[in-house]
């Protein structure tokens, strides 16, 4: 009801009077700042990608999409399971806030590169009220060199 | 004296956060100019899918997308209202099925009721994906202006809007 008096007011506002900008969300954060990501070598051959999300943020799990730095898509991919989110429109969907942490096997001739670079592409949303487009970015990790190559 | 020890260290620590809060500052403050410059005269309203209601006085344009829950509730809030026309412009970025779901909105007969349709009842577009659309020339279009993010809304004679207004803080709720 409140809101909708809110955007009512908006719109007069809109129709030729005073004062913009009344609704606009006030400190949107941009998504790179909203899901920060990282990524580091668990051993040789796993990497951790690990996003920090801002509070009031989510990201969904069933948007991420992880792959080489050439496009090719990584198969060992292990996304924790999801806070259930139930959305009036959208149904049932699995939702992250805070941090989560995906767990990545890399092949062997990329772990014998000794360094990779992961793309990473994401999804997110803000409680401000607010969807994000996917978010692609690109974190390189450092791998350690296995004992038994040489 | 361990003081005096840990004030400049902290400092160091303290600058290349800085550094990077004030880039990001400064690639929002540039989006948000890019956004904000965007004129309703040029916004290409020949791709929306207009509904008018009553005198059609008042006017708004929103970048939304099938999958975004956000860009629904404003939609649900503004069906509400009369003496108003608004342009809904496909934005069709969220989930890829959101393409393919916005081009069997435009092929659509009725393309204002298969979007209210879709948007305010679930009904999916029962029409074929395959004729000529202004989809990928609207994406291109809104990407190109810093729309990074749905709903962005535009008012004749005022400056872009993010998101559904007074949502803040409700929006997550389960219901």
């Amino acid at each position: 009801m409140l809101r909708n008096l809110a955007l009512a007011a908006l719109l007069a506002v809109a129709a030729g009077h005073a004062s913009a900008q009344l609704f606009a969300p006030q400190g949107i954060l941009e998504p790179e700042k909203a899901f920060r990501i990282s990524a580091r070598a668990l051993d040789e051959h796993h990497v951790e990608v690990e996003f920090r999300i801002a509070e009031g943020y989510y990201l969904y799990r069933d948007r991420f999409s992880l792959a080489t730095e050439s496009g090719k898509p990584l198969a060992e991919v292990e996304i924790p399971r999801g806070k259930l989110k139930e959305d009036q429109f959208l149904g049932k969907s699995e939702t992250f806030r805070d941090l989560v942490r995906i767990r990545v096997t890399v092949s062997a001739s990329d772990a014998a590169r000794g360094t990779m670079k992961l793309k990473v592409t994401s999804q997110g949303c803000s409680d401000q009220g607010l969807c994000y487009l996917p978010l692609e970015q690109i974190v390189q990790v450092g791998l350690p060199r296995s004992r038994i190559e040489r | 004296m361990r003081r005096l020890i840990a004030l400049p260290f902290l400092l160091v620590l303290a600058v290349p956060a800085a550094a990077d809060e004030a880039a990001v500052r400064r690639m929002m403050q540039e989006r948000q100019r890019k956004l904000t410059a965007v004129k309703w005269e040029s916004l290409p309203l020949q791709w929306a899918i207009t509904t008018v209601r009553d005198s059609g006085r008042r006017k708004i344009a929103i970048l939304s997308d099938p999958n975004c829950p956000y860009c629904k509730r404003l939609e649900e809030d503004l069906a509400k209202l009369d003496d108003i026309t608004v342009h809904i412009l496909p934005y069709a970025v969220v989930k890829p099925e959101s393409v393919r779901q916005a081009k069997a909105l435009w092929c659509s007969k009725d393309r204002a009721k298969a979007w209210n349709d879709l948007m305010l009842r679930r009904i999916e577009p029962q029409a074929a994906p395959d004729c000529d659309t202004p989809i990928e020339k609207l994406a291109e279009f809104a990407r190109r202006m810093g729309a990074n993010s749905t709903p962005t809304w535009f008012l004749e004679k005022r400056r872009a809007l993010l998101g559904r207004p007074a949502s803040g803080g409700r929006a997550e709720s389960p219901r």
